[in-house]
């Protein structure tokens, strides 16, 4: 042997053997894992992105634009305080100083916040020294000295007032440059608080765009890798399931859909070697069936040519001394006739009952009143010889059963023979045929003779038992008629039953299925199918 | 008086049918085979032939086809004698040209008047 030889050749086909496949889990789980790393990813990016949001926000809210408010108040204070001036130069009123001081009072403060947030910013910290600069220069040149001088009419001096102006305007344009630093960074923040937030949510909507063609992939190899190979199974299963004999699995896929294809190989090939065995079985049987039935069909054939002889001599032996015997010897002869008559009885018999055991074919659809009006015209005659009637009453319509004709006339033949030897003389025997819902026939033939007592009615049926009242009034019998009967009637899935009194009679029913509603059907033998 | 030609290997049963027959008044040949048959047939030109069916070599059946395939023996009444009583065996003899079928047991004196309605019959065509 040069070449190995595959252990289970037409098994696991299409992939090497050493492959064993992915479990599902492994197939399933890289999957899961990058949906989970995907989730995480999304969610550090929306925290992260929110944080960010959040804290621009807060930066635009809680320092610039306190700060830009700070700016404009110094502005309202300066103004004010410019305002107070002027009116202590115009009217020389207290209250205007009292506005001054108070105006005065308040500049620091907003000053000083200003400072505070202006000193992380070199161009807006340039700006607002400029202006606390001017506004010094203002302070120093002309209100200070100007609240304290005199006021009210006749202060005026035009050149004093005119500085003042100058100075001021100096003031306000460092401090619009300022507001307008101021009005950038609010803008530049609350931009940067927006870019944030649209961000964050672009990368989030980004993220579930991928998420989404992920989802999509992994579906789709999903299906190829599981549902695939699962649904390649099915129509494989499929196919066994429709008797494919050879059909077989294809062992791919993940290694549990494998596993259940290898399985599923194995058992059908488990199912073709038991079939196999059946066939082979069924074949021997049908060997020893025609082996019996040989045998027995040769065996009567040997046993009835010497019979011939014998019986043949007997009957012209007593012709030919008819009259002449001693009655002694006319009793000898008698015995002895009788006796071949049994033999002959006994064969037929053997050869019948055989017959009937062995399978059922020639069924043919048949009117069973007319196959038991056969049987009583057999049996009429042996009856008018001791003065025995026999009654049929049959319905008009045809009763069809499923039969083998010859066979079911031999049970017929057996049953009425049965009733007309169990007669007394000049009794009647009936017969009826009749129809039992919902799909029987019932055959029922009655005598009003010796009848069989009860305790042997089970016994009735083995081989070769007659009962004792039979036996004892010398009615002639092999034994096997019974059986032949039985054994006929369930080869064609029926019931036989006998009701019977001893000294009053026995009543034997045969119960067919109507032809169409179950029992038999043509193909019985099972290797047929 | 006719000549009737007897087969069947057993010898008792050939001596009986034998027995009966010539007692009757016919003249006999017997013979115990299928192949003696046919060619007793040939020779004698009897009235009546009675064979039994299972014999070594031919049977009764193909006796009986070979009688009948001889246009000198196609009108020779036939009868057949056997063990075996089957509604198919008694078909395939009718079907090969017998004119009668006994089955074995039989009563002689039942055989005698087989032989003689046979005879009359073909002794009123002839």
């Amino acid at each position: 042997m040069d070449r190995p030889v595959s252990k289970n050749p037409g098994t696991n086909r299409g992939l090497p053997k050493t492959d064993p496949g992915r479990p599902v889990a492994r197939i399933v789980t890289p999957v899961l894992f990058r949906f989970g790393a995907l989730i995480v990813v999304m969610a550090l990016v929306a925290i992260v992105g929110m944080v960010l949001s959040l804290r621009a926000v807060s930066h635009l809210t809680d320092e610039v634009e306190p700060a830009a408010d700070a700016n404009a108040a110094v502005l309202q204070d300066l103004t004010a305080m410019n305002a107070a001036v002027s009116s202590w130069a115009l009217s020389g009123r207290s209250s205007a100083v009292d506005d001054y001081v108070q105006a005065l009072r308040r500049l620091p403060a907003d000053q000083q916040k200003v400072r505070q947030f202006a000193g992380d910013d070199a161009e807006l910290d340039l700006l607002v020294a400029r202006l606390e600069e001017r506004t010094q220069a203002w302070l120093d040149a002309y209100s200070e000295p100007r609240i304290v001088a005199k006021g009210g009419p006749g202060s005026y001096n035009p050149q004093r007032f005119r500085q003042g102006q100058d100075l001021f305007a100096k003031v306000e344009a460092a401090h619009q440059e300022t507001q307008d630093a101021f009005d950038t960074r609010v803008r530049d923040a609350s931009d940067e608080a927006t870019l944030f937030f649209r961000g964050t949510i672009a990368a989030v909507a980004v993220l579930a765009l991928l998420a989404w063609y992920l989802i999509g992939r992994s579906r789709a190899r999903l299906l190829t890798e599981i549902s695939e190979p699962l649904r390649a199974l099915e129509t494989a299963v499929q196919r066994m399931a429709r008797t494919d004999l050879d059909a077989r699995a294809e062992a791919r896929g993940p290694k549990e859909v494998r596993s259940v294809a290898i399985a599923l190989n194995n058992y059908a090939d488990a199912q073709g070697r038991a079939r196999a065995v059946e066939g082979r079985i069924q074949n021997e049987l049908r060997v020893l069936d025609t082996a019996k039935d040989d045998f027995v069909s040769n065996v009567s054939h040997e046993l009835r040519t010497p019979l011939t002889t014998i019986s043949g001599y007997l009957e012209m032996v007593a012709e030919e001394f008819e009259g002449q015997l001693q009655p002694r010897h006319e009793r000898m002869l008698e015995a002895t006739r009788r006796n071949v008559t049994r033999l002959k009885a006994l064969i037929d018999d053997l050869l019948a009952l055989s017959k009937a055991e062995s399978r059922a074919t020639d069924l043919e659809a048949a009117d069973v009143t007319t196959l038991v009006r056969d049987a009583v015209t057999d049996v009429r005659i042996t009856g008018a010889r001791r003065g025995i009637r026999v009654e049929v009453s049959a319905p008009a319509e045809p009763m069809m059963v499923l039969s083998d004709r010859a066979m079911l006339q031999r049970a017929l033949i057996n049953v009425l023979s049965n009733a007309v030897k169990f007669s007394h003389d000049n009794g009647q025997v009936d017969v009826t045929v009749k129809k039992l819902e919902p799909h029987q026939v019932e055959i029922a033939v009655q005598d009003h003779g010796i009848g069989i007592p009860q305790i042997e009615l089970d016994r009735l049926g083995t081989r070769f038992f007659r009962a004792s009242n039979a036996v004892t009034n010398e009615i002639a019998g092999t034994g096997l008629g019974l059986r032949i009967v039985q054994t006929i009637i369930d080869k064609h899935a029926g019931d036989v039953m006998i009701e019977s009194t001893e000294g009053k009679g026995t009543t034997v029913f045969i119960r067919l299925r109507l032809h169409g509603y179950g029992g038999l059907r043509v193909a019985e033998d099972p290797t047929e199918d | 008086m006719a000549r009737i030609v007897v087969a069947d290997d057993d010898v008792d049963i050939r001596e009986l049918v034998e027995f009966k027959l010539s007692t009757l008044g016919h003249e006999i040949v017997a013979v115990g085979d299928g192949a003696a048959a046919i060619a007793a047939c040939q020779a004698q030109r009897p009235d009546l032939a009675v064979l039994d069916v299972m014999m070594p070599g031919t049977s009764g059946l193909d006796a009986i086809r070979a009688i009948r395939a001889d246009p000198n023996l196609v009108d020779l009444p036939v009868i057949l004698l056997t063990a075996r009583a089957q509604e198919s065996d008694v078909e395939t003899g009718f079907d090969s040209g017998a004119d009668d079928y006994i089955t074995k047991p039989f009563s002689p004196r039942e055989l005698a008047s087989r032989v003689e309605a046979l005879l009359s019959r073909s002794s009123g065509r002839s």
